[in-house]
């Protein structure tokens, strides 16, 4: 994978392939939930494909979100570092989990690292496509928008949930 | 990661070969690269509405050949009613373009400081003009061949059809690609960047392609307003007044492409009206009002362009400072003579934005 360049990848790709795995892994992610097979097939056409190897940064905190990942493929953690300068481990994540998408909806800098620790092969959904396909694709954009609503909303709960445990104790 | 040299070469060869093509064989390459910028400009300025109807049938080729055709029907009605005036009067402007002209101009300029100017000053004003008669007998020589050198290229590039049609049939089918696989180029070329940089380079990109959209759409609509207010202003000034201005037509291209240059643009356009005014046939004796009342047109003009126009095509200004324009407009006139004046400041202008965009993205994502 090393040597690769993805550029001449994409040329000599194996389209049907590639787009397969591709709507395999976005039917995986809730934030595609519900979306027909023709709606999973135009996000596939408008996503990217990359891959990392050990140790690559697939972001680093500080810097401007721009969009989510989903992992096809390798492994990776998320990382970041606590007020007294301790390194922490948010999660490790695996084949089918993405990351990231609270810059779909929000411009703000990155909270976190992206380090990858097995090769990884990972598709990229930015917030600027989702504003092609909200532009181009109302219905199919309010769908997205509605799940992505949906997959925040749920984060918000669990962590307050664990505020209020971390109270207790 | 594999990064030797040779990886690294072949790894950007992918643009590497396309610009060392276009910059060894420039001479047949450059007229591609202009077809290809003015579909560029197409696609900028036709991909909201191609999106729009998108939205609504879903399908973007249909789209896209909607809006094509549309374009197509309007451009052919247009040409229709307004191409044969535009000739006649691009026409009938070079042949007034003489040096008996630049004559009757000073006399009408003595008159009209005869009528406004106290006896002492105007005596001093006809010595003025008198001693300067060379000087501006040969700035209006410079500016007569290149207003006619630029008519007879337009007429060369109308008239020589073939070339032409050719010319405007790859532009079509560039911007059919553009508008039907844009996004697709783009994402080959993020493709092709290193992982450190992806990112990035996409925020970069996204920043840079809606500036410049933005910035151009912005330009245009507010020469064609510009343009259509100007003729719009002296039909209705010739009305009231009774004077006579003819070339209407080309005084609002002019009033409408000048407007690309800001600060000086605006003056350009309003001479080349007052000029108008003063070189041809007056039935209504000339008198300075009269000319006052064409600068008078002209700033309401500008007032609307600056207070209803660009506000809502928010084609705000890309912050060059005055002396910085002026600078560049010499320098343009200096390299590619009237069309180097004109698009001195929008390329410039498109460079400043790429330049600030990339320092806020090295800025931000730490290489800086």
């Amino acid at each position: 994978m090393a040597t690769k360049n993805a550029f001449w990848n994409n040329i000599f790709k194996s389209d049907s392939n590639e787009s397969s795995q591709t709507i395999l892994a976005l039917k995986q992610v809730p934030i595609f939930d519900g979306l027909s097979n023709r709606e999973l097939n135009s996000v596939s056409k408008i996503v990217h494909h990359r891959e990392y190897d050990i140790d690559e940064f697939v972001f680093q905190s500080g810097t401007p979100g721009l969009g989510m990942y989903i992992i096809l493929q390798g492994e990776a953690v998320i990382k970041g570092v606590k007020a007294d300068g301790e390194n922490i481990e948010f999660s490790q994540l695996t084949s089918g989990d993405f990351f990231g998408e609270i810059s779909l909806i929000s411009e703000d800098d990155r909270s976190a690292n992206a380090v990858v620790v097995s090769p990884c092969k990972l598709v990229a959904f930015f917030r600027s496509d989702l504003l092609d396909i909200i532009t181009c694709s109302p219905k199919l954009g309010n769908k997205i928008l509605l799940n992505l609503a949906t997959v925040l909303g749920s984060r918000l709960t669990s962590t307050k949930d664990l505020l209020t445990k971390m109270d207790a104790v | 990661m594999n990064s030797s040299p040779l990886s690294k070469l072949i790894r950007n060869l992918f643009w590497i070969v396309p610009l060392a093509i276009t910059v060894g064989l420039w001479e047949f390459t450059s007229p591609i690269l202009f077809q290809l910028v003015l579909a560029f400009i197409g696609m900028i300025i036709l991909n909201p509405v191609v999106n729009w109807i998108e939205s609504i049938i879903q399908k973007r080729g249909l789209s896209v050949f909607i809006v094509l055709a549309s374009i197509i029907i309007v451009f052919i009605v247009v040409l229709n009613l307004v191409g044969p005036i535009l000739s006649r009067q691009a026409v009938d402007i070079q042949s007034m373009l003489t040096m008996d002209t630049f004559s009757n101009l000073v006399a009408k300029l003595e008159i009209i400081s005869k009528d406004l100017l106290p006896e002492y000053l105007f005596l001093k004003v006809q010595a003025l003009l008198i001693s300067m008669d060379s000087v501006l007998g040969d700035i209006w020589r410079i500016i007569m061949t290149d207003i006619q050198g630029m008519i007879s290229k337009a007429g060369n590039l109308v008239f020589v059809v073939s070339s032409f049609v050719m010319a405007l049939i790859f532009i079509l089918v560039f911007l059919i690609f553009l508008l039907l696989d844009g996004q697709n180029f783009k994402r080959a070329f993020i493709h092709a960047i290193p992982n450190q940089y992806f990112e990035m380079t996409m925020k970069i990109l996204d920043k840079i392609s809606d500036s410049i959209s933005a910035y151009i759409r912005g330009q245009l609509l507010a020469a064609l307003s510009v343009g259509i207010t100007s003729v719009i202003g002296l039909y209705i000034l010739q009305w009231i007044t009774g004077i006579n201005i003819p070339y209407t037509y080309i005084i609002g291209c002019v009033a409408g492409l000048s407007n690309l240059i800001p600060f000086i643009g605006p003056i350009i356009g309003m001479l080349t009206a007052v000029i108008v005014y003063l070189v041809s046939e007056q039935v209504v004796p000339v008198q300075f009002m009269y000319v006052f009342s064409i600068m008078g047109i002209f700033g309401i003009i500008q007032l609307i362009d600056n207070i209803i126009v660009s506000p809502i095509i928010m084609s705000g200004s890309v912050g060059l400072h005055p002396m910085f324009v002026i600078i560049l407009v010499l320098v343009g006139g200096a390299m590619a003579g009237p069309i180097g004046m004109l698009f001195s400041v929008p390329v410039a202008a498109i460079i400043k934005v790429i330049v600030e965009e990339l320092r806020w993205g090295f800025k931000h994502y730490k290489f800086l």
